[in-house]
Parts: C-alpha cells; structure tokens; sequence
C-alpha cells in the first residue's frame, strides 16, 4: 500500500511529524511532500517541492493532503482515495469548509485530530467513496460578453 | 490607447483559479491585452504583462502583516494609478484574495467594469472578501450551488 503525504506551499508540521511517527511501524510505503517545514521526516523518504505532483498522486493508494482545494479537486478527478487534513497550523481557518463538505457527502474523509490517523487510514482501505462529478467553468464567454456590453 | 483587461490574483488557490480562466477566455480573446496584477512570485506566464509587488500578507502572523500594511498599501496603489494612466482599463478580474477589494474599487471610481468569482473552496460559508465583493462587484460568481443562499443575486459558472 502506498501513500502520499502532501501539504501544498504552506507548511504543515504537525501532520508530518504525526505521520513519521505513526506509520513507521506498519506495512506502509510512503512518500511525503512537506514544503518549507521545519520538522524533517526521520522514517520516511520526503522532499519540498516537484512540479510534476500529479505523477506522486497516480503511484499511491492513498493520499494525505492539507486541504488546498486544487490538490483535492485533482485527486477527486484522478479517482483516489483521499484523507483531507485541514491546516489548523494556518492563521486562517478556511480549510474546513472544503474539508467538511466532502467528507459529509462521501467524497473523502476528512480528520481534525491527527491522532486519530492510524485507524482512519487503515479504515480507508476498503472504503467505497461517491464518484465526485465535476462541472467544468461554463461562463468565460458570458464574461467577454459583458465586458463589450 | 492599448485596451486591456486586469487580472488581480494571489498566491496558491487564487492562481490557479485565474489560470484556469485565463486558458478558458484566452480562446476567446480578440485585440485585447490580458494584464495581471500579483504577488511576485504568483506570476502566470501566458499573460501579455505583469505587474507584481511583495507579498502583502504573512501567513504565519497577523501582527506583521498590519505593521507592513500603510507602505504596502500605497505601493499597490501606485501601481493601480500606473495602470489608469497608461492603459484604457476596461474591466477589473479577481478570484481573491482581500487586496482584491482595493483594485476593484479603485476602477470602479472610474466607472470600469469589475467582476468577482468566488473562491471554489467555499460551501458553506463566505470569504471574507467574497462578502465585500458581492456588494462592490459589478458581476458576482460562485463555483458551488450551495453558495447561492449566501449570495441570491450572484451567477453560477461551475468550478475553474
């Protein structure tokens, strides 16, 4: 089983610590994505950032990300199975939204503590998530137009 | 006088957002040039020009980025005034964040066109900016129908 841990351009230590803590002493490949943060995994292959992101989402199972709604939205599209961690060491609270919606619809699960890390991943392995059905962006012409109106 | 459209945009989510509508207009695009207004290092490449400051907001502390806020300030509006000056504007574009509210208010004081989408993380609740933007803009999108009940008047487009 392989899993990605990705927290987008803003540090997450919290996750990363608890991740190379925990899932050291299981049957787990993982990878970790941790952008500028200071805490550096001991247990785990890690880097800061790629621009080819997308080729770590197709070789997991299973991917960890802060709740950065373009890494969910293209994890959604490619089919993967997702845990949603919402970055409460951000100022900013406003991961939760995105967080809470698609886990109450069955989309990915989302956690907000990270000790319960361990029982969620190993419960998401034979979790059957809803197809997500995006609806691509239909108003760019209806934009130009009113612009020359 | 060169014709062209502002795109103010920030970093991460902002970005992509834009980008993704500057691949969907730029199909459509006749003699207009697209101009973007953005953080240093948030810069898109398929834009005619770019127009870019230091990172406004530190995202680690509240305190930091208010002490910064009044040369910050200013240095955007110089810029907004460089623009007004060399360039007919004829509509401002923002998908966020809250410097957003200051560009668009700025050229709606010139009676120009601004448009506002909402950010595609929300569903159940509000940016901040979003909240001022629905009264300031000229055009209002969300990306998520369950925002409508917040926002009655703004249009659905689906998600960039």
């Amino acid at each position: 089983m392989k899993i990605f841990v990705t927290v987008g351009t803003t540090k997450f230590d919290s996750l990363i610590k608890i991740v190379d803590e925990k899932l050291f002493y299981l049957d787990y490949e993982v990878i970790m994505q941790i952008s500028d943060g200071d805490y550096k995994p001991k247990n785990f292959e890690y880097f800061d950032f790629t621009n080819d992101i997308q080729s770590y989402f197709l070789q997991s199972d299973i991917i960890i990300t802060h709740a950065g709604a373009g890494s969910i939205y293209e994890l959604l599209e490619l089919g993967k199975k997702i845990i949603i961690v919402p970055n409460l060491d951000r100022i900013d609270k406003h991961q939760s939204d995105i967080a809470n919606f698609m886990d109450s619809n069955n989309y990915a699960k989302s956690i907000y503590n990270l000790d319960n890390i361990v029982e969620i991943v190993k419960s998401i392995e034979n979790h059957n998530f809803k197809k997500f059905k995006k609806k691509k962006f239909f108003k760019a012409q209806e934009i130009i137009d009113f612009i020359f109106e | 006088m060169n014709v062209v459209i502002l795109f103010i945009y920030g970093e991460g989510g902002h970005k992509a957002q834009m980008k993704s509508l500057l691949k969907k207009m730029e199909l459509k695009k006749n003699k207009l040039k697209f101009i973007g207004v953005c953080e240093n290092s948030s810069v898109i490449n398929s834009l005619d020009e770019n127009y870019t400051f230091p990172p406004l907001r530190d995202k680690y502390s509240n305190f930091k980025t208010f002490i910064k806020l009044p040369v910050s300030f200013l240095s955007y509006i110089k810029i907004l005034y460089f623009l007004h000056k060399k360039y007919e504007v004829k509509a401002v574009i923002s998908t966020g964040p809250g410097i957003a509210i200051i560009a668009s208010m700025f050229f709606k004081l010139f009676r120009k066109k601004t448009i506002f989408l909402e950010t595609y993380s929300r569903f159940e609740t509000q940016s901040l900016t979003g909240r001022v933007m629905y009264k300031v803009a000229d055009r209002f999108y969300i990306q998520n129908k369950s925002l409508q009940k917040y926002y009655p008047n703004a249009i659905y487009g689906g998600l960039l």
